[in-house]
């Protein structure tokens, strides 16, 4: 007609959604085959290989697709390195979670292909905002990602507790949703752009970057994104949302959904709001400050090792908000945002390891409380050096992987000048310990209480197994990918 | 005063008075009656401001769709339950005024003054115009600009309708021995599996007792509109 929107869309536009389109056909395959096929192990079988390869071949998708920043969809999405790193951390948290879950979820009664299929949106959703340039394409990527695992959370519906959680989730994240799109409206209404590169570009010129209006935004942003990580004082929903759910859940929603709000903050706010930095990062310290101390503290009283894993995940936001919190700008010279990616990718390993066990147990006929893991090491030794080597990874034993997390994120505060924070994340840690090796302590010198009962766990023990030699293998190769997660970010 | 300002004063008051009726009404089909003449209000205070599209949504989205859901729900559930309905503690009903004062206020203070103001956005109204109306120009942009986000929305019902059917169904049908899919009978008021069971027993499906056996039949609540006559 008389003005037409010039929009050119190329087939050079979809190559950077090549991983997101082989994830988007997992759930549809899924989705399709586990409705019309009838339950039987043959199925459960293919469900879980076309989950499995889908995974795989997302990841390496995505790797082969680094080096060449672009961005496609009128500036909607790009697959920047950045997009590729937090990729690869998302898919690959799904595809330990396929481990856990296809002799666990078909055990307790659950349909394995809805199971897959919410699993996959959700990852999709997460790599989508992993790849959004545009505040439009943040937000129904996240409410992608959430909606799929509040239903996840729902899954053992037959137990009230599930649904309670599920519940809880569902309505306080909405009402995050809320706040958060509030605060993209003002943004959008202040800058008078919702492209993260352009919202950048016309803040940098501000005179004025403390006028009440552009305060609010980043406010609400902070607020609402804050709410998806899981940081206090907005992680009410966390413990009872992640001890309701079914084991393999807890371990899917404890990881992806975390680097997905990540992935959400590392876009809106260092990319979109950077220049803001001197106005967002006092902001960060302290919820960093109250998330740590809240996780760690509350954790210690706990007796039901998934809440304490709950509440452990909370105090893991906090450091990755502490290295957040040393952001200075992007580019060269600043140890920050690397250490914030570097600390995702180590977290979905040992945390989804930890939580593996948890399920292990559960399929054995044990329960979650710290009694249930009484003298492990003498009745299933293979499962309790798993989980001790999870737990020291946890807590920041080098050389595992954990301790490089850590430690880089301790590197990033000293470096922005914040040596007091690093402190209290070393204070914090030791704190740590004491919860993460009670468990240890149990399963080593605590008296057996009747052998697990045995059930065929094989594909299990094989993901347990893998992710036992990540811990240790990228423990050891942590320089490597620290220096791919700084070289990924500065091609941002 | 032209014709404009005194039909906009007209809509405003109306919305204004439904809406204070959607909160002050004890019964909670009056409310949502309101809420339907407040939302049609808005919609032509839309039309006011050369939001044509925006009002249609209006009143396909809120009017039609959602205000109908709250219908259902409202008629579906029984009376009895609603009877606690505006009988909130009364700290919470003071907090209610106060922090509904407070924006007030906040509000008020914002148009008076003017002391907010933004940037302007990628579309000022020339553009509108000459694009043919905003309805020309959402469409336009919608399928091209924002094609991407828009069609993840679509992925976003895909997986509102799978949960939906998840938590909706009973577990028999997701897990179960039998070929799913195909005997479903969603539109029976008691249940797809309360007629097959019943199939199974000769027993008529409409009026089919309670069947008993825990865990295929969840026997703990009446089906809803048992009971009743309508």
């Amino acid at each position: 007609m008389d003005n037409p929107v010039a929009v050119a869309l190329t087939l050079e536009d979809f190559k950077i959604l090549i991983p997101h389109a082989i994830v988007l056909a997992v759930a549809l395959l899924t989705l399709g085959y586990g409705a019309i096929a009838a339950p039987s192990p043959g199925r459960n079988a293919a469900l879980t290989v076309i989950s499995v390869f889908g995974y795989l071949g997302a990841i390496v998708a995505a790797l082969l697709l680094t080096g060449q920043p672009r961005t496609a969809f009128s500036g909607m999405g790009a697959l920047d390195d950045m997009a590729v790193f937090l990729i690869v951390v998302i898919a690959a948290s799904a595809l330990l979670t396929v481990f856990i879950s296809a002799q666990t979820i078909p055990a307790w009664d659950m349909p394995l292909g809805e199971y897959y299929s919410l699993l996959a949106f959700s990852t999709l959703g997460g790599m989508l905002v992993a790849s959004a340039v545009d505040l439009v394409m943040i937000f129904v990527g996240i409410e992608l990602s959430s909606l799929s695992v509040f239903v996840l959370a729902a899954f053992a519906k037959r137990r009230r507790e599930s649904i309670e959680g599920a519940l809880k989730y569902f309505l306080l994240s909405s009402f995050a949703t809320a706040i958060l799109i509030y605060g993209m409206a003002w943004t959008y209404g202040v800058t008078g752009a919702t492209n993260l590169n352009d919202i950048s570009l016309r803040l940098a010129t501000y005179q004025d970057r403390t006028a009440p209006t552009l305060l609010l935004a980043a406010l609400l942003l902070i607020v609402g994104l804050g709410f998806k990580a899981a940081a206090v004082p907005f992680h009410m929903w966390t413990p009872d949302a992640y001890q309701g759910a079914p084991t393999p859940v807890t371990a899917f929603m404890s990881v992806a959904p975390k680097v997905t709000a990540f992935a959400a903050i590392l876009r809106v706010l260092v990319q979109g709001l950077g220049p803001l930095r001197e106005q967002w990062v006092p902001l960060v310290i302290v919820l960093s400050v109250l998330t740590m101390a809240l996780g760690n503290l509350v954790a210690i009283a706990q007796r039901d090792v998934k809440r304490m894993l709950a509440y452990s995940s909370i105090a893991h936001t906090g450091y990755m908000l502490v290295g957040l919190a040393a952001f200075r700008q992007i580019g060269g010279g600043d140890e920050s945002i690397p250490s914030v990616l570097f600390y995702n990718f180590a977290y979905a390993f040992m945390n989804i390891g930890a939580f593996g066990v948890l399920a292990w147990l559960q399929l054995h006929g044990k329960g979650t409380t710290i009694d249930d893991f009484n003298g492990l090491a003498v009745t299933a030794w293979p499962q309790a050096a798993a989980m001790a080597f999870f737990l020291f990874s946890l807590t920041g034993v080098p050389p595992l992987l954990g301790f490089y997390a850590k430690y880089f994120i301790i590197l990033a505060a000293i470096e922005a000048g914040y040596t007091w924070l690093a402190v209290v994340v070393v204070l914090l840690s030791a704190v740590s310990a004491y919860y993460y090796l009670r468990v240890v302590a149990a399963m080593y010198f605590g008296d057996p209480a009747g052998a697990p009962t045995p059930a065929r766990t094989r594909f299990f023990g094989v993901g347990l197994g893998a992710m036992v030699l990540s811990v240790a293998l990228f423990g050891i190769l942590s320089g490597p990918v620290l220096d791919l997660a700084r070289q990924w970010y500065l091609a941002l | 005063m032209d014709w404009a300002t005194i039909i906009f004063y007209l809509l405003a008051a109306v919305a204004v008075l439904t809406a204070a009726g959607v909160v002050f009404a004890r019964n909670p089909v009056h409310s949502a009656f309101a809420l339907v003449i407040s939302f049609l209000n808005v919609a032509g205070i839309y039309v006011l401001l050369g939001a044509e599209f925006l009002a249609a949504v209006q009143v396909i989205v809120y009017t039609g769709a959602i205000l109908v859901l709250f219908l259902f729900v409202i008629m579906l559930v029984r009376p009895e339950d609603l009877r606690e309905l505006n009988t909130a503690p009364r700290v919470q009903t003071a907090l209610a005024w106060l922090l509904g004062l407070a924006l007030f206020a906040e509000l008020g203070l914002v148009i008076a003054t003017g002391v907010l103001t933004g940037a302007r956005g990628p579309y000022p109204p020339e553009e509108v115009a000459a694009a043919g109306g905003n309805t020309q120009l959402i469409g336009r942009i919608l399928y091209s600009e924002f094609l991407l986000p828009f069609e993840v929305a679509s992925l976003v019902l895909l997986v509102a309708v799978v949960a939906a059917v998840i938590l909706g169904l009973p577990d028999r049908f997701l897990t179960g021995e039998r070929a799913r899919g195909l005997s479903l009978s969603l539109g029976h008021p008691t249940g797809a599996d309360r007629v097959l069971e019943a199939e199974r027993r000769g027993v008529p499906a409409v009026d089919a007792p309670d069947l008993g056996e825990p865990g295929t039949i969840d026997t703990g609540r009446a089906p809803v509109g048992a009971g009743r006559g309508r």
